[in-house]
């Protein structure tokens, strides 16, 4: 069975209607969902669910800059750490609300991150790389040197948290409550995220962002000025992270060094290749899969959360801790080679099995709205009309 | 992404350390070095008006240590760039792996340690080329961000392997050079210096010489300086590039794994999975504060990384031994401000 759908006829609309409207109540209805044993006890769950939503966001502000702008950066750790810190130490030593850090998380990394930028007006390519690495690896040295500000390796924690108001009719002592409103709350914060991020890409900015990357020469001769878009770029990729330290915070509100280092860029960047590059959606089964095999290796490896599907073997290795690293780096090289686009071309790939959706341009759906377009005339149309900026599956 | 044709690629340039100096000296025009050794020269008078001389000799000769070690590092990842035009992340994962390796031939196999350390460099070497053969050559060498990922993906499976097999605890490594306690040192002027440290000098210059040698008088030496100059010209020429390119990851792959039993030379480090972090940071620094495709800028540029991190560690109070990485790495990011290149970095010329 195939359906054949043509671009901006009702079965089209309703197809997307349809589409997203499931998406909606799949994440709706996340929290109250429980998962097998596996995934562990139900407010476990719950938090690696929120913890993914957090881990969306920053792989789609590093997607924002490697993807779509072809600067690749291994130092994103350090913008996703500033944000977190940012939430932790206004809240806890300045007694501010959590809502009140959010906007300065976003706009002091997108500051710092412009301002490390900088460099990239100068410094080109594979240098730039090292620039970013050194960011990375010195944000966790400089947490510890400033160890009154921010409790440098024993970390820093709040003990207030997001409560649910009355009109929600959420029991604020209740074990769940509680955590299904700040997934609600980050659910917002994420899908306001996921928003902005689409418009910009689909924006003037955006093309221009595009365009820098695929040929710097003749993007500057049409009149786009490379450094400021690359400078640009990279702050709001770093205010992207920052927000997303921001909802980690909000999630489990506890920050120290080691959780900001240059590993975490690595497994954001596993989960950029995993979800798709140069993909908006593709952040997030991306965040997915890194969050749940991370949480699966340490369920199936903890003695005591074994269930069912005991690893003895593995639970009594002092050198467990390594798997996860190793079945990420295989994933990483497997994908690489069978699925360069991502899980979202691979979804796509699917999709284009059970559905056709052929384009039409606007002029002809101003002329004629209601008619279906020949089949001849529209795939002429279709090849017509492919933008051609569109095609990113080509850059892995 | 970078469509860089060189402009200056018509004639292949000499790798040779004397050659390259002179010549580079002639392009650059002398200044960018002669600023660099005028401020390394203020420098280091100021630090021996402030705590004497006698102090000064013992933290210069540390410090040529640790640039000898970085700059080991640095020459293999230079390699690499210049092969593949990639910085291999994963080259202190690989360092450290083997050099778990020759560990596991020295201290459980009872072999001799200099036979286990060359063992486990030619080990490295197989490993190198095969991965570039099966997992770097399939990628069009221009798309420069595929590589990088396989890059990424490796030091992840290498990092977990080496957890997973060795755990995370830390080993001593057997010293290659005599390291009885209390004779392990020659007094030079006054400072003391380890024969570890000796030997490191030693085995770093040798290896220099090696790898001069290696690709200014051999086949395989010329045709890898001629892919590196110009990948698609060397290929209409009749050179292999696939195979050169499989000698440049394997020379790395070598050379690196020479380097971790360096680091582990000095009684005070020893072998865990993550030991050769801070090395490979001070060689990325080195590495890019000498220019990328200049084997001569590593070597400099290891030597000076080492000087800034013992002297600002051990002279400039107020950024005391926490902040020296973030110093270093400071001056870098300024270095590069001025020469987006590297010191002895080639200009690139941009042509549409």
């Amino acid at each position: 069975m195939r359906l054949s759908l043509i671009q901006g006829t009702k079965q089209h609309r309703a197809y997307l209607v349809g589409a997203w409207a499931f998406a909606a109540l799949v994440l709706i209805l996340v929290p109250f969902v429980r998962l097998p044993w596996i995934f562990g006890n139900p407010t476990g769950q719950l938090q690696n669910w929120t913890r993914t939503l957090a881990f969306a966001v920053a792989i789609l502000g590093l997607n924002l800059l490697i993807g779509f702008s072809g600067q690749i950066s291994i130092g994103h750790s350090a913008f996703v750490g500033l944000g977190a810190y940012v939430a932790v130490i206004t809240v806890a030593d300045h007694h501010w609300s959590y809502f009140a850090a959010l906007p300065v998380a976003f706009v002091l990394c997108f500051v710092v991150g412009c301002v490390v930028g900088l460099p990239a007006l100068r410094i080109k390519g594979l240098y730039l790389v090292v620039v970013t690495f050194a960011i990375g690896i010195v944000f966790p040295t400089l947490v510890i040197r400033y160890e009154t500000i921010t409790g440098g390796a024993n970390g820093k924690g709040v003990t207030s948290t997001i409560a649910p108001p009355t009109w929600t009719s959420l029991d604020p002592r209740d074990r769940m409550d509680p955590l299904r409103y700040r997934y609600f709350v980050l659910l917002i914060v994420a899908v306001v995220m996921f928003v902005l991020a689409r418009n910009i890409i689909k924006s003037r900015a955006g093309r221009a962002m595009v365009a820098q990357r695929d040929n710097p020469t003749a993007a500057a001769i049409n009149g786009i000025s490379v450094p400021i878009n690359k400078v640009i770029i990279f702050g709001l990729s770093a205010g992207f992270c920052g927000v997303a330290g921001w909802m980690l915070m909000v999630n489990q509100p506890f920050a120290s060094d080691i959780s900001f280092s240059v590993q975490l860029s690595i497994t954001l960047i596993i989960g950029l290749v995993l979800g798709g590059v140069a993909t908006v959606s593709g952040a997030i089964p991306g965040a997915i899969v890194v969050v749940v095999i991370s949480h699966l290796f340490e369920q199936l490896t903890d003695a005591k959360k074994l269930g069912p599907l005991r690893m003895t073997w593995l639970a009594s290795r002092p050198g467990r801790g390594g798997i996860v690293s190793m079945v990420f780096g295989a994933l990483l090289l497997i994908f690489v080679f069978v699925l360069p686009g991502g899980f979202i071309d691979g979804l796509r790939k699917l999709r284009a099995k059970f559905v056709t959706i052929t384009t039409r341009p606007a002029w002809l759906a101003s002329i004629n709205p209601s008619h279906s377009v020949p089949a001849l005339e529209a795939s002429v149309v279709a090849t017509a009309a492919s933008p051609v900026l569109a095609d990113n599956s080509t850059i892995l | 992404m970078t469509t860089a044709l060189d402009a200056t690629s018509v004639s292949i340039e000499p790798f040779g350390i004397g050659r390259k100096i002179r010549r580079r000296l002639e392009e650059i025009g002398i200044r960018g070095v002669a600023v660099t050794a005028g401020v390394f020269v203020v420098l280091s008078l100021t630090f021996v008006a402030m705590d004497g001389l006698k102090l000064y000799w013992q933290r210069f000769l540390d410090g040529l240590a640790n640039g000898f070690i970085y700059a080991a590092v640095a020459l293999a990842l230079v390699l690499i760039y210049k092969a593949t035009g990639i910085i291999n992340f994963a080259q202190g994962s690989m360092a450290m792996f083997f050099t778990f390796i020759a560990w596991v031939l020295s201290r459980q196999q009872s072999w001799p340690v200099w036979l286990a350390i060359l063992t486990a460099m030619l080990l490295s070497s197989v490993f190198a080329s095969g991965f570039e053969r099966v997992f770097i050559r399939p990628f069009d060498p221009a798309n420069h961000l595929p590589i990088t990922i396989v890059t990424i993906a490796l030091l992840s499976l290498i990092d977990g392997t080496a957890i997973y097999v060795w755990f995370a605890d830390p080993k001593a490594f057997p010293s290659p050079f005599p390291s009885k306690p209390r004779q392990d040192y020659v007094d030079i002027f006054g400072a003391r210096v380890f024969y570890a440290t000796l030997g490191i000098w030693i085995t770093v210059i040798l290896m220099t010489i090696g790898v001069t040698l290696l690709l200014n008088r051999t086949k395989i030496g010329l045709a890898f300086r001629a892919v590196s100059s110009n990948l698609e010209s060397s290929r209409l020429v009749g050179v292999n590039v696939g195979r050169t390119l499989q000698f440049g990851w394997a020379l790395a792959a070598a050379i690196g794994t020479l380097a971790g039993c360096l680091v582990l030379s000095d009684s005070r480090t020893y072998l865990e999975p993550s030991f050769m972090a801070k090395s490979l940071v001070f060689a990325f620094a080195a590495a890019t504060i000498g220019g990328l495709d200049s084997l001569v800028g590593a070597v400099v540029g290891g030597l000076l990384v080492g000087q800034m991190q013992t002297m600002i560690g051990g002279y400039v109070h107020f950024i005391g031994s926490d902040l020296v990485l973030a110093t270093t790495l400071a001056i870098i990011i300024i270095v590069l401000l001025v020469r987006p290149s590297g010191l002895f970095g080639k200009v690139r010329v941009e042509r549409v």
